[in-house]
């Protein structure tokens, strides 16, 4: 099996996607499956018009994000695309509503074409980084999927500008919808880690709605949250919350990491994604030291013992890109220590991260999946 | 997770299960069992069956593609699978998966998170049940078709159900905002006492609408009185009254039957009198030396079963009315008057000497002669008189029946001769039949019968026969026999009941009842095609065979009485025309005989 990867940070958004996608397609010729990656400091369409010029019937996948990632480094402009070879893998993709999939009845077109697709393999998941509730909608794919496919993916996401978000298929350019691909032909192992700790006592989110916590055992939750940290006033919480996310307990003594964003007037707090009432929560102090330490660990147990990986996909979180700043490159070096020369990686910088520790996949935030593949 | 001491990490997870709520609907109860599960056991399928008490099932599955034969891999119980049965699978199962052999720990941690979901079904299942009952109870309480009223402790009006303010006349229930039991004035003063001393009160009352009204109380769209039965019952908690509840039913209308029962008991629902049953309780109440002299007159109404027979029960009836009325305006107040029995009367009066009793009788008498109802009021009086407080009272009522039947007897045939006359009076002024009509029937019918040979006893009949053959049609109604058009088949039918009903009034009279059959017959005809009973040829009697055809051939006669000379001979034509038809034929051969000599 061939897996291709191209890259470029030309300035022109048609060149950028051309020549990404002939790098790519240098290795592979006639893909199965192509992912496409693209910061979104280019027009997209144009980008998205390129590589699928030289792309041709190939599926595709991706989105748009802050940075993209391949073995030389990060960079906050450019494209990324990934081919992989047909000879034995088959893909299948398809853009789902999330409106859809949230109601107890799965969407009907959803079920129908992946059911029918495999009983075992992989999926690729990119949701707008808008999308609500996204742990139950990846419940709902579970529960339709089944425990015999593997869950990698990431949120999609713009430059921080929060202008919106795009998902790619072979289809077109979309927005607020979750971009998923199925592979068969190819196996993954999936690793998640964070380097997160619990710090301080545990606390009851005794009401929260959606993305908004509202008290911590029977407190406002900015009252029980900055108590912890001796936070005064509420401007400060900026700095905080970057730093002392949530964490909620999770198979294996795991901590299901938690991005507080703000604090509203009334002294709920926003996250990136949802804790439920009635969940416990810890805060969680972390540093550059432990997330490379962790990512090292990481990388080993996921690269390593693959047999002979073909690709290496990174998917890692916009936030602690932004918090470890220069040490950012660091970790991303002890990943590549475990990689091949010659092995392509490709990968980006995400809004929330998708992986199982099990075999339900979980929504992360402020952490980083590695899967390879062979 | 391996077999070392419970850890803070463990800390987090009892946090959690502690914290499960079923506080919405099973699907969102479902949702974070599944949530939590797969998050903190790492799960990977899972299914929970559950129970209710009444037997009704739900069932929830996460990650299975396929659907499954559950109650087979319960069987096999795998090593990766956790099973647990709450209430003892009386209220149903859940079964964990996970990907890889359940350890000691994780089988201890999934043991806890169950009997966290257990404990929360059955206190679900409780408060559905504890709904459902009040549920139950608010529907009794709303729909029941009793007034129901619920008081707080201090006689404050808590509740009322829609049966309550129907009942009492109000439209919205805000009017009784601040309404106290105690202060009802339309409760009883001797009931508020029982109640106030903590009992249990139930009786029967007038309710006043107008004091309502009065003292302001509510509006209601009621006014006057009605009868209500009303039951208090104190609500105890621990024996300390907590309240009263207040049943109330409008039973003016049981009331009403009530009395009238209590009427029909004593009463003779045709004439209003007192019945017999009354009359002998009076006479045994009466029957005391204070009540001396003590007079009774009994009084036999004549001509009711002719009056029932001709005319129908319905003047019948008006007939007795008739008679009461007359009684009642005879006696006096103190007098007991009943209807004794079918045409029989009884009056009972007391302290009443035989003088004053036979002037009320002769008062009676000569009212009757004012009156009539299709026949003349007639009605044979008895009296008698107890003097002495010892005689046996049954003694002066058998003295006065027996006076009774003496006049009966001795007015008998001036009775009967009365009310024919007065039949025939209505005959003749009611009906088509005319007294000419009846004369010429009559000499016809009596030339035939001489001819025919027959005895002086059957002239007489044939006498009476022409007199009184359409006696019937006095019950027929008067403006059929106006009426310009042509009768319905409806109005015909009416008409041919006169034969019946001239045998009736026929065999009421021993004068007539010679002559019954003969009227009844006279509409038969020789073919059998005649009513009432289509009798044929010489099953018809004689007699009316010839005033059938007397009647025919006078009445073609006088079809053609608008001609300067009626001409006999189309006539006999047309009678001869329905010789074997209509007519007996050689009867029509006499009459052609007669007639033509």
């Amino acid at each position: 099996m061939k897996v291709g990867v191209g890259f470029s940070c030309e300035d022109n958004p048609f060149l950028a996607g051309k020549l990404a996608a002939m790098q790519a397609l240098a290795v592979t010729e006639e893909p199965a499956i192509t992912f496409l990656f693209c910061t979104a400091n280019y027009d997209l369409k144009t980008v998205y018009k390129s590589v699928k010029e030289v792309i041709g019937n190939s599926k595709l996948i991706g989105g748009s994000t802050a940075g993209v990632i391949t073995a030389r480094g990060v960079f906050e402009k450019g494209v990324g695309v990934c081919t992989i070879e047909k000879s034995g893998v088959e893909a299948e993709t398809l853009v789902i509503n999330p409106e859809e999939i949230k109601s107890l009845s799965e969407s009907g077109l959803m079920e129908i074409k992946f059911r029918e697709f495999a009983d075992s393999g992989t999926a690729f998941i990119f949701p707008d980084c808008s999308c609500d509730n996204m742990p139950l909608i990846l419940r709902r794919i579970y529960n339709i999927l089944g425990p015999d496919f593997k869950y990698i993916g990431g949120g999609t996401g713009d430059n921080l500008s929060f202008s919106g978000a795009h998902q790619f298929t072979e289809k077109g350019v979309g927005v607020r919808g979750i971009a998923v691909a199925l592979l068969r032909g190819l196996e993954f192992k999936i690793g998640i880690g964070h380097g997160w700790i619990p710090w301080g006592e545990p606390m009851i989110v005794t009401r929260s709605s959606g993305k908004i916590v509202y008290e911590l055992d029977g407190f406002p939750a900015f009252d029980a949250y900055s108590k912890n940290l001796g936070l005064k006033e509420k401007n400060e919480f900026a700095y905080f919350g970057m730093k002392y996310p949530f964490g909620m307990p999770c198979s294996g003594t795991n901590f299901l990491i938690r991005d507080p964003i703000c604090v509203n007037e009334d002294g709920s707090i926003r996250l990136v994604s949802e804790i439920p009432q009635n969940s416990a929560v810890s805060l969680m102090k972390g540093n550059s030291e432990n997330f490379i330490n962790t990512t090292e660990q990481l990388a080993k147990r996921v690269i390593l013992s693959c047999p002979n990986p073909k690709a290496i996909f990174l998917f890692n979180c916009v936030s602690r890109y932004l918090l470890m700043k220069k040490d950012f490159e660091k970790e991303l070096k002890t990943v590549m220590s475990n990689v091949d020369e010659d092995t392509p990686v490709i990968g980006m910088l995400t809004f929330g991260e998708i992986g199982a520790y099990s075999s339900v996949p979980l929504f992360h935030n402020k952490t980083m999946v590695v899967a390879a593949g062979w | 997770m391996d077999n070392t001491a419970f850890s803070i990490y463990d800390l987090f997870v009892f946090y959690e299960i502690a914290s499960l709520s079923y506080l919405q609907g099973f699907d969102e109860f479902m949702e974070e069992i599944v949530e939590k599960s797969t998050r903190l056991f790492g799960t990977r399928r899972l299914a929970i069956v559950l129970l209710s008490e009444s037997k009704e099932k739900k069932e929830y599955y996460f990650g299975f593609k396929n659907k499954i034969n559950l109650e087979e891999m319960l069987a096999i119980k795998p090593e990766n699978c956790f099973v647990y049965y709450f209430d003892g699978g009386k209220l149903g199962f859940i079964y964990f998966e996970n990907d890889c052999k359940i350890s000691l720990r994780s089988n201890k941690m999934y043991n806890i998170f169950s009997k966290r979901i257990e404990e929360l079904i059955k206190a679900k299942f409780m408060e559905q049940a504890i709904k459902e009952n009040e549920e139950k109870f608010k529907n009794i309480f709303l729909q029941s078709p009793l007034g129901i009223e619920i008081y707080d402790k201090n006689g404050r009006l808590l509740e009322v159900n829609r049966a309550c303010l129907d009942i009492f006349g109000i439209v919205n229930p805000d009017e009784l905002k601040g309404f106290r039991l105690f202060e009802d004035p339309n409760l009883p003063e001797v009931q508020k006492q029982k109640l106030l001393g903590g009992e249990a009160i139930r009786y029967e009352s007038e309710f006043d609408f107008d004091i309502v009204k009065s003292k302001k109380l509510y509006n209601t769209t009621k006014s006057g009185k009605m009868h209500i039965d009303c039951s208090i019952t104190p609500l105890k908690v621990n024996s300390d009254i907590c309240g009263h509840i207040v049943i109330v039913q409008d039973i003016t209308e049981r009331k009403r039957n009530e009395e009238k029962i209590r009427y029909l008991t004593f009463h003779d629902n045709v004439t209003g009198l007192y019945n017999r049953h009354y009359f002998e309780e009076e006479i045994r109440r009466l029957d005391a030396e204070r009540q001396v002299p003590l007079s009774i007159i009994i009084g036999d109404l004549n001509g009711l079963k002719l009056l029932n027979d001709a005319f129908g029960h319905f003047q019948g009836d008006e007939l007795l009315k008739k008679i009461a009325d007359i009684l009642r305006k005879a006696c006096r107040k103190e007098d007991i008057i009943a209807r004794w029995g079918g045409d029989e009367f009884a009056i009972l009066l007391p302290r009443t000497d035989k003088k004053t009793a036979e002037q009320i009788c002769m008062r009676i008498t000569n009212l009757c002669m004012e009156g009539e109802v299709r026949i003349p009021l007639s009605i044979a009086l008895g009296c008698s008189t107890k003097e002495n407080h010892l005689e046996d009272i049954n003694e002066a009522l058998n003295r006065a029946e027996d006076a009774m039947y003496r006049q009966k007897s001795m007015e008998g045939s001036e009775v009967r001769k009365r009310l024919l006359s007065a039949l025939k009076r209505t005959l003749l002024e009611n009906t088509d039949e005319t007294e000419e009509h009846i004369d010429r029937i009559k000499n016809i019918a009596l030339k035939m019968a001489e001819k025919l040979g027959l005895s002086e006893e059957q002239l007489n009949s044939v006498k009476l026969l022409a007199e009184f053959h359409d006696i019937g049609k006095v019950a027929v109604p008067e403006d059929l026999f106006r009426k310009g058009k042509s009768p319905t088949p409806d109005e015909i039918v009416l008409m041919q009941k006169h034969v019946e009903t001239g045998y009736r009034i026929a065999i009421s009279f021993p004068e007539l009842s010679g002559i019954s059959e003969e009227i009844l017959h006279h509409h038969e005809r020789w073919d059998g095609r005649g009513y009432p009973k289509g009798l044929k040829g010489e099953e018809i009697s004689l007699l009316a065979r010839i005033i059938s055809i007397a009647d025919s051939y006078d009445e073609l006669i006088q079809g053609m009485s608008h001609e300067d000379n009626p001409d006999c001979t189309k006539v006999l034509k047309e009678i001869k025309r329905n010789s074997g038809i209509k007519f007996d034929p050689s009867l029509v051969d006499l009459l052609h005989t007669i007639l033509v000599l």
